[in-house]
Parts: C-alpha cells; structure tokens; sequence
C-alpha cells in the first residue's frame, strides 16, 4: 500500500481538486452552458448509458484486428524487399505512405467497398503497415552482420534464422514499430468511424452525439478515446516490454 | 536537398496534370493554399504556444510531473475526437481547422520538450551556475542549445501530426477548399481521378513539410554542430 500512497495518492489529490474546481466554476450562474457540462454530468451518463462502453468495445475490436494484420504484413513486405537489397527506394516510399493520413484512403475504398466494417477495417490496416513496415527495416538494417554469419555456420535455414535470430535481434525495433502502428491505427480508427461507420464505434458515437446536439456523449467520447488509448499502452505495451525486450538488455526509445 | 528537389518536382507534375485534367474544375491552386495557409497558421500557433508552456514550466520542476500525467492523457487523445465538438462550437469556420491543428502538435510538442529539456548534461547546468547565469540566462544560453536534437524531432513530429489533423478537420468540417475537403467532396461524384490527385498531393506535402524541417533546419544546425542524429 505504501508504493500506492508514494506513486500515486498525490496524483489522485490533484485530480479530485481539478474536478471540484471544474465543477465549482461550471455550475456558477453566468458561466453555466450546456456546451461545458460539469464533470458529475460527464460521469453520470458514463454509467447510465452502458452503450458508451459497447462503442468503446467495438473500437477496440477493430483497433486489435486491424493492427495485428497490419504489422505481420509490414513485417513480412520489409523482410521480403530487405531480400531484394537493391530497393533502396524503399525507406523514400514507406516515409512517403507514412505521410498520408490513413483517413485520406477512406474516400477512395467508400466508392469501392461501401460504408460498413470493410472499409473501417482496410483502412485501418493500410496505416498500420507502415510503420511497421518502416521500423521493421531500419531493424533489419542495423542487425549484425558477424551474428548472421553465425546463423549460417550453425546451418539454419531461412525461416530458422529470422525465427531464431532475425526477430530476437531485432525486437526492440518491433516494439517501436508495433506501438507507432497501433497510435496511428488508434487514431484512424475514430477518424473513420466517424465517416463510414454504420452502428456502433466511439467515433460514430461522436458523430452521431454531434447531430443530435448531445454534448455529454461528446465529452464521454473525447474522454473515453485518451482514457482507452492510454490504458491499453501503459498496461499492455508496458507489460509486453517488460518481458520481451528489457528483460533481454534491450532498450524501446 | 535532393530530396525537397524531387519532392517539389512531383508536386509541381501533379498541379500539371490536375490543371490539364481540369480536377476541381481548374481550381486545385486554391484547394492547395487553403490547406497550406492553415497549416503555417495553425503550427506557428502551436510551436510558439507549446515554447512558451514548456519554458515556463521549466522554472517550476515541482508541478511539471503533475503537468506531465495530463498532457500524457491529452496527447492519447486523436485530435479528429476534438473535431465535432469544435464544429459545435466554433462552427464550420477556418477557426476550427486551425484550432484542431493547434490540438493535433501543441501537447506532443511540449511533451517532447519537457523531455528535451530534462535530458540536458547535469555539467552544463552546473557549468551555468559557476558563471553565475540566472534562471533565463540558464534557460536560453544552456538549456535550449543543448535540447536543440529533441526540440527537432518535437518539431518534425508536431508537423506531421498538425498535418493529419487538417486533413481529419478538412474532412469534416471544411465549407469550401482545402485538400481534405477536395478529396472527400469528391466522393459524392464517384469521381475518383480527383481522389487519387488529392491524395497524391496529401501525401507528397506531409513529406516535403518533413523533409523542409530535416534539411534547411537540421542539416544547418545540429549536424553541422556536431550533434547526434535522431530520427522520427
């Protein structure tokens, strides 16, 4: 208990004194509006509409699905063209693809593939690829190279290498390149929903919530967008570093 | 420099072919400039304000790691969550498009200078104190020189965010122009030669912003001083 009161009772403090504050000054006459509702206004619909929570739900679904597919096939275009080494283009047309906002696609696979989980889904992954694929490379770049002349004399095969030293090798770059995949997917995600999405997802909540006027939905949303991001990058990704690449001497910059 | 020159060159190819294609009906120029005139607005805003919060946090370390929990939680949250609230707000304005740029780099840049600043040589602090240098002389004379490698990638990084968030806004919330607004309107014509301009030109503005910080700014300061190369 002591760590707890040491780490974060402080934290906690000054919290609960910025709420009280915020609600103090929301609820005097004259400042009051409908637009800046209090935060007890903001908790309140937080737990008398569970449907904020499905929304969440659904985005995060499509956050972990699209990610995943993302990064293994940005693993697997950097690993296929670092095979060809005369593509040094590579790097250029990866930053160039990294400089499109994944939202920009949506336009385009809309005309396609229609409103719906398809186009949520595609776009998603199409930013996901990239980073990966970006780090990926520098990864495999800055592997060395009397290390992989071992692999050789120890007589593994191709996949043994890349399973058995490649990957290894290299994790920290992966971790990079998998964190920056999912911020920018994440970011995505809640751009998309909000132009194509049909039924649920915190971005379609957002719009929706914007149409009708309902401010609430639009502070839970805001919120609940930081709230989910960070807590799945503190715990999840903090965990996974903590037993993968720390653990072997590795730093994540 | 090559690069930019590259960069530059197949700008100016796709203004040729939207113009000889008529896309947007002859105007692209000006969807262009909408968007460009936001984003030096809306970024010079946000570095000038994100410089002065994190210098002035930087005289108060006792408030900073509170200030930090925050601006960690605001940068977690995508700018584009912002944008309805904003269209509520301050309506379908050139406003919201800059304020969502402002939101988009303001937090992460002075995140990463805060960082900057924290990560400087304890012996050029203490070289400062042994001149008798005072808060701000500290500050401009040691601190900002020596973060001048992260105050970069901050700088490149903001960029790039500022940039995707026009988009988002322009998306959203754009009356008339813009290259977000272009490729989106577009849409609602299946027209998808217009589209794929947009898109292309989206995507080669991002990176010549990138490549215009990395190699006027970085090539003139930190490498030629010596310092370390950091990357995005």
């Amino acid at each position: 208990m002591a760590w707890f009161k040491k780490l974060y009772l402080d934290h906690i403090l000054i919290l609960i004194a910025i709420l009280g504050l915020a609600q103090f000054i929301l609820t005097r006459p004259g400042i009051a509006s409908p637009i800046f509702p209090t935060p007890l206004v903001i908790l309140e619909r937080m737990i008398h509409f569970p449907k904020i929570w499905v929304h969440a739900l659904s985005s995060i679904i499509r956050l972990f699905v699209s990610v995943i597919t993302g990064f293994i096939l940005g693993v697997l275009i950097a690993v296929v063209i670092r095979a060809f080494k005369k593509l040094s283009f590579f790097e250029d047309a990866i930053s160039f693809f990294m400089s499109i906002p994944g939202i920009s696609w949506a336009p385009i696979f809309i005309i396609l593939l229609g409103f719906g989980d398809r186009v949520i889904l595609l776009v998603a992954v199409i930013t996901a690829i990239f980073p990966a694929a970006y780090y990926t490379w520098h990864g495999l770049l800055a592997l060395d190279l009397h290390q992989k002349q071992l692999t050789d004399l120890m007589g593994y095969n191709t996949v043994q290498r890349y399973i058995q030293f490649v990957f290894p090798a290299m994790a920290n770059y992966l971790v990079i390149g998998f964190k920056l995949s999912f911020a920018r997917t994440w970011r995505t995600i809640i751009a998309i929903e909000m132009i194509c999405a049909t039924t649920s997802g915190l971005g379609y909540m957002a719009m929706d919530a914007r149409e009708l006027l309902n401010i609430r939905d639009l502070y839970c949303g805001i919120l609940l967008s930081g709230l989910t991001f960070l807590v799945i990058d503190k715990i999840v990704f903090s965990t996974l570093e903590h037993y993968t690449v720390r653990r072997w001497g590795m730093k994540v910059k | 420099m090559k690069k930019i020159v590259i960069v530059l060159v197949l700008i100016a190819i796709t203004i040729g072919y939207a113009y000889y294609e008529q896309i947007a009906a002859g105007h692209i120029f000006a969807h262009l400039w909408a968007s460009l005139s936001r984003i030096i607005i809306g970024y010079a805003l946000s570095v000038a304000a994100s410089f002065l919060t994190a210098l002035a946090l930087s005289f108060l370390p006792g408030i900073q790691k509170y200030v930090r929990v925050y601006l960690n939680f605001l940068i977690s949250i995508p700018t584009i969550a912002w944008i309805p609230l904003l269209l509520i707000v301050t309506g379908i304005t050139n406003r919201t498009m800059i304020i969502a740029i402002f939101l988009g780099s303001y937090f992460a840049i002075v995140f990463n200078l805060l960082d900057g600043f924290k990560t400087v040589d304890k012996n050029l602090v203490l070289l400062g104190r042994n001149l008798e240098y005072n808060q701000a002389q500290r500050l401009i004379r040691i601190m900002v020189p020596a973060s001048l490698n992260t105050i970069l990638v901050s700088l490149k990084l903001g960029i790039s965010y500022s940039w995707r968030a026009l988009i988002g806004a322009e998306m959203l919330g754009a009356a008339t122009k813009g290259l977000g607004y272009l490729s989106f309107a577009s849409r609602q014509f299946y027209d998808l030669k217009t589209m794929f301009t947009a898109l292309v030109l989206i995507g080669l503005i991002g990176y010549f912003l990138i490549q215009l910080l990395t190699h006027f700014i970085e090539e003139n300061t930190i490498r030629k001083w010596g310092f370390n190369d950091h990357t995005m």
